[in-house]
């Protein structure tokens, strides 16, 4: 038997491992740049309502400001885009159809670092709340242009 | 959902070189009050009035930009200049901020 028999060329050898290694570049720049363009466009809160029941004044509150997202049927969602306000406190008040008014507080956000923060109204008025990092990029800082 | 905002024709044409620039197609309305009638993604129009007649109008995002720190205009409309559409002539009332638009082109 001939020493080269069986085995495959060295250039052949390497060219799986270079296409992975392309490849996971590739999808890393991507994923990259979908943060950032995502980043640039501010975070998002989506605020839904899963309780069972129409919900009305429902307010998102950041940092002391109150956003009136109005009245929410059952299953509607709303999706608030935010500018970046450091760290804040995020809270949601709304009313049910009894009078009576719910007030819900997530603790402190990093809006820097969010890419998105659910909010959702379940049966029993807790608030189901989650957070989607972003880590890599900040978020543009810019104040909104004048109209 | 349709929605109506006044413009100067210098703002217009900013908002329109906005999207010929090539560096984001997004640009904002400010306003102090936030529409809840908007629908999810960009179903939804801005149509603009230029000196008292109304032009065309933009895709409009269901997401509406909200500034916690800004008292004066806490929110802004978001639309895509890419995609201006322009419509023949119709006379508009005069107005300010927004409204809920009832021109489109079933209207014309």
């Amino acid at each position: 038997m001939k020493p080269t028999e069986g085995k495959r060329p060295a250039s052949r050898k390497r060219t799986p491992w270079i296409l992975g290694f392309v490849a996971t570049l590739f999808l890393a720049t991507a994923f990259a740049a979908f943060l950032r363009y995502r980043g640039n466009r501010g975070p998002f809160v989506w605020v839904e309502n899963q309780s069972g029941l129409p919900l009305t004044g429902v307010t998102l509150l950041v940092k002391g400001a109150s956003c009136d997202l109005g009245a929410m049927r059952e299953g509607a969602n709303i999706r608030v885009r935010i500018r970046p306000v450091g760290d804040s406190e995020i809270s949601l008040r709304y009313r049910t159809q009894d009078g009576v008014t719910h007030d819900w507080s997530g603790g402190f956000i990093q809006w820097h670092y969010v890419y998105r923060a659910k909010l959702i109204v379940r049966p029993d008025h807790t608030v189901k709340h989650d957070v989607w990092l972003a880590p890599l990029f900040a978020f543009s800082s810019d104040g909104i242009p004048p109209n | 959902m349709d929605l109506g905002v006044a413009m100067g024709r210098e703002v217009l044409e900013y908002k329109l070189d906005h999207a010929r620039d090539g560096k984001s197609s997004e640009a904002t309305w400010n306003t102090r009050r936030l529409p809840k009638r908007l629908t999810p993604g960009w179903t939804n129009r801005l149509f603009v009035a230029v000196d008292g007649t109304w032009r065309g109008w933009f895709p409009l995002s269901g997401e509406v930009l909200w500034n916690p720190e800004d008292d004066a205009t806490s929110y802004a409309l978001i639309f895509d200049t890419r995609l201006w559409t322009p419509i023949s002539s119709t006379p508009a009332l005069r107005f300010r901020g927004w409204r809920y638009a009832t021109i489109g082109p079933s209207d014309q």
